[in-house]
């Protein structure tokens, strides 16, 4: 026999222990679950001999808790407040060291990228008056022929007067680009104090095992 | 135990006295072993679970207050470790070559069905009790559930409604089939006794 989900709460609600006035259908069921379990109870129901060793066990650990709960109670230390916010300055610091030193890497390749712009220009304004110069070596012999040492020596002052800003630039960029390199981005106000404070924890240390 | 008494004890290993959980233990440990066993149809995980259950009560019984009724807030407990255990060993079933009892405790419920003639076949002698086990192993985790929480934790059906967070109705049509299930797959032995 079943019954709908209203009839299951009406005989819910009375086996629950409220007065309920159940129909015929609703009765037969709530009896039928009572008998139900009524059979069931007997071969349920585990021998105690079976429980024993569990229980025995459970005796232990619940002395065990017990001496973990004491203990535990002995070992918690209120924390200073000061020392969580020094502890979570500290990994705010460290989690923002790794991103310095993205930035700083990303510094260094645009200083690259820039540099070879740079280069790339100034080799094409230096190839102008190179072009010019040499056409104007070319003349000459048609107007007054000169010595072959004459023109070498004229030809190369051009070129080196054209490469010398060149090559200064590139100095100063390849110089520029090392030190960002080698020198990271400046230490936080915040990251100073730390290492400030660390220093001052070593030397205190230092001292007492000198005194000693 | 008398609800007074009970009272006191509580009151008692709340404050950490030890004498009063092992009356706690001796009053609840052979309904909440019978309630594990039956869950999970291993002696090794009662025990294990039994053991477990008395080390909440340790850390959790001050959290308990008088105002509820103590075995449905202790079987809720218990309730949720067996869900707990079921889902992790459906999760991680153990190596086949590893006994079903084996020492790291996992019960494998996926084969519980199949294996509970096996398990643990000389402590439940008696012939209707292995066949109840094997009939409530092919109920559905739920159904089984809410019939040994009521069985063993005596809560009634609007605490086994909160549970299984399931409309009270539908909380005794499960029940109502469940037995008729276990009515049927035993069969004559049930009908016997």
């Amino acid at each position: 026999m079943n019954l709908t989900e209203q009839q299951y709460e009406r005989v819910a609600r009375h086996l629950d222990g409220l007065d309920m006035a159940l129909s015929a259908d609703e009765q037969a069921v709530c009896d039928e679950i009572a008998g139900d379990f009524g059979l069931l109870a007997p071969a349920l129901a585990v021998p105690a001999r079976e429980s024993q060793a569990g229980i025995r066990r459970a005796k232990v650990l619940v002395e065990i808790g017990l001496h973990e709960n004491a203990i535990g109670g002995i070992l918690d230390v209120v924390v200073p407040a000061e020392a969580m916010a020094r502890a979570w300055r500290r990994t705010q610091a460290a989690l923002a060291r790794p991103q310095r030193r993205l930035l700083g890497v990303a510094a260094a390749a645009a200083s690259v990228a820039a540099a070879a712009a740079v280069l790339l220009v100034m080799t094409i304004i230096a190839e102008q008056p190179m072009r010019s110069t040499a056409v104007k070596v070319a003349a000459v012999p048609k107007a007054a022929p000169t010595s072959r040492a004459a023109i070498t020596e004229a030809y190369l002052a051009s070129v080196s007067a054209a490469q010398d800003p060149v090559m200064n630039f590139l100095a100063a960029e390849i110089d520029q680009l090392e030190a960002d390199v080698v020198a990271s981005a400046p230490p936080a106000p915040m990251d100073m104090d730390l290492d400030r404070a660390q220093r001052a924890i070593e030397e205190f240390w230092l001292d007492d095992v000198i005194l000693e | 135990m008398e609800p007074e008494r009970l009272r006191a004890v509580i009151v008692s290993a709340q404050a950490g006295d030890s004498g009063a959980f092992r009356e706690l233990l001796d009053t609840y440990g052979r309904r909440l072993y019978g309630y594990f066993l039956r869950a999970t149809g291993s002696h090794h995980d009662a025990e294990d679970l039994l053991g477990e259950v008395m080390l909440r009560l340790v850390s959790r019984l001050d959290k308990y207050d008088d105002r509820g009724r103590f075995e449905p807030w202790l079987f809720r407990i218990a309730a949720n470790m067996v869900r707990d255990r079921i889902r992790r060993a459906r999760a991680n079933p153990a190596p086949a070559s590893l006994s079903t009892d084996s020492e790291a405790g996992a019960s494998r419920a996926d084969q519980l069905m199949a294996e509970t003639g096996r398990i643990d076949e000389g402590l439940l002698a008696e012939e209707t009790s292995g066949r109840l086990q094997q009939a409530l192993m092919k109920l559905d985790d739920t159904t089984r559930d809410m019939i040994l929480v009521r069985h063993f934790g005596q809560m009634n059906y609007k605490e086994i409604a909160d549970l299984f967070q399931c409309p009270l109705g539908t909380a005794l049509a499960r029940v109502h089939r469940g037995l008729k299930a276990l009515r049927r797959t035993m069969g004559k032995d049930y009908e016997s006794d």
